[in-house]
């Protein structure tokens, strides 16, 4: 219950309020985690996703699928099933987000939903001026917060508990091959990820630039450890 | 207009989109953080219903910036109503400046700097550090809180010159040069994410050796820049995955 009500309010900054970005993966799944008494594994899956969502932001009216909605899911469904099964954090993770990506898409379709009804809110507005209702006006000015908040509650609350379920039904019956097929698959989500941020620079050359630094601290790092 | 009146305006303009719709986009957000301005400045009874009328227009820019544009506008209202300016200069100007200022935000804040100060945080995750989200937000919203005070303030005192004021910061130059350094830092942070794998994985005779790393992250690169979307890719990866695990 905490996790989703607290979970919406960081929805909610995604585009109604603040826009501050602690919706982004790398600071929503930190603090859910630590909700939870496990920062670790939270910061784990804040790298994954904000890899992956690094690009995809609101901008105008255009409705990217929702980062903040996986990010608190796999964040919560992970903790709670490592209790559970006693089990490491890499296949979880896997396992959580394969399960839980379409939320996002679901999460898009929703958030598309409550703008097309935000419209309502405009022309009630229109209403109250006519009247000089000020109260009605100021209501229906931020009547798409309290939309945007009951939606994302409720999708957690939902969603929370079937994840919790599916994760915990499904992973003592995969085998070890499939485990192992989890945690690889969870350390070539970021190289995804950086490929994902690169093809979006919009600089000269970036592979070669990129490639370059890629050697220079490899390097680095050689050195260091050396 | 008071000091007091000045601040809700601003802090209401964090809730600019609150009830963005797909008809008049941030109008109910603009209406809602210019009200208690619009109060103090018509006070005569039915005066205040015209000024409304005109905010609850179309209206869609940067959330940020749009705090200048606010700003701006709470002092041609003043002006509008001792008849310097007429009313319909209002919604000329936010007219005039919606789009400019959309385009500068797009490209500067979400274009630029948040994916840098993600890339900065993942990096600084990624070698353990985990204040990395505290860093990301520090980093991330010192512009962003600055540029809203500053433009509303500036706009508010100074009118469309704030909009000078914006030319002068060079946003597009700026730009590029966050950009060009997030592609450095995606480079280091690769270099970081390939030493942080575990034995298991870079072990040689496996399929995923730090050579087939770099082959799949290049593949991956190819995929995106071809058009496939990221979550077809992911399901590619988690197929690769375990095909790879049964070779071990």
């Amino acid at each position: 219950m905490t996790v989703s009500l607290v979970g919406a309010l960081l929805a909610l900054d995604r585009t109604a309020v603040l826009q501050v970005m602690v919706s982004r993966p790398i600071v929503a799944a930190p603090l859910i985690a630590a909700l939870l008494g496990d920062p670790v594994t939270g910061i784990k899956v804040g790298i994954i996703l904000e890899l992956l969502w690094i690009h995809c932001l609101p901008v105008g009216a255009s409705i990217p699928p929702d980062e903040t909605i996986v990010s608190v899911l796999v964040t919560a469904i992970t903790v709670w099933n490592m209790r559970f099964l006693g089990a490491g954090s890499e296949a979880v993770i896997s396992l959580t987000l394969i399960l839980v990506i379409p939320a996002a898409v679901l999460a898009q379709r929703m958030d598309s939903h409550i703008r097309k009804l935000n419209i309502r809110s405009a022309r009630a507005a229109d209403a109250a001026v006519e009247k000089l209702d000020l109260k009605g006006l100021r209501a229906a000015c931020l009547m798409g917060v309290r939309r945007f908040y009951i939606a994302y509650a409720l999708i957690f609350l939902v969603l929370l508990s079937v994840g919790t379920l599916a994760v915990y039904l499904v992973y003592p019956l995969l085998s070890e091959n499939l485990l192992r097929g989890l945690k690889i698959f969870y350390y070539a989500l970021p190289i995804l990820g950086v490929a994902s941020v690169l093809s979006m620079a919009r600089i000269r050359n970036p592979l070669s630039v990129f490639l370059a630094s890629f050697a220079a601290f490899s390097g680095l790092i050689e050195v260091i450890k050396w | 207009m008071t000091d007091k009146t000045l601040r809700t305006v601003l802090v209401r303009t964090f809730f600019l989109q609150s009830t963005w719709n797909f008809e008049r986009m941030q109008n109910l957000g603009f209406c809602y953080a210019i009200l208690p301005a619009l109060r103090k400045i018509y006070k005569k009874e039915g005066e205040l219903k015209e000024p409304l009328r005109r905010h609850l227009e179309f209206f869609n820019t940067h959330p940020y910036l749009a705090s200048a544009i606010i700003g701006v506008v709470v002092r041609m209202e003043e002006d509008v109503e001792s008849g310097l300016v007429g009313a319909d200069d209002v919604n000329t100007l936010k007219t005039a400046v919606m789009g400019s200022c959309g385009a500068i935000g797009d490209s500067f804040f979400w274009g630029a700097l948040k994916p840098l100060v993600s890339i900065v945080a993942v990096l600084l995750a990624a070698l353990g550090f985990i204040l990395a989200p505290i860093i990301f937000l520090l980093l991330y919203n010192l512009p962003h809180v600055w540029i809203k005070i500053f433009g509303f303030y500036a706009g508010y005192s100074e009118g469309v010159q704030v909009f000078d004021r914006f030319k002068s910061l060079n946003f597009p130059a700026l730009a590029i040069k966050a950009k060009f350094l997030g592609v450095i830092l995606s480079g280091a942070l690769l270099a970081v994410l390939f030493h942080n794998s575990p034995a298991f994985f870079l072990s040689g005779g496996t399929m995923l050796t730090v050579a087939s790393m770099l082959i799949l992250f290049l593949v991956c690169y190819g995929l995106i820049k071809k058009g496939t979307s990221i979550q077809t890719i992911i399901y590619i990866l988690l197929v690769l995955s375990v095909g790879s695990s049964t070779l071990m």
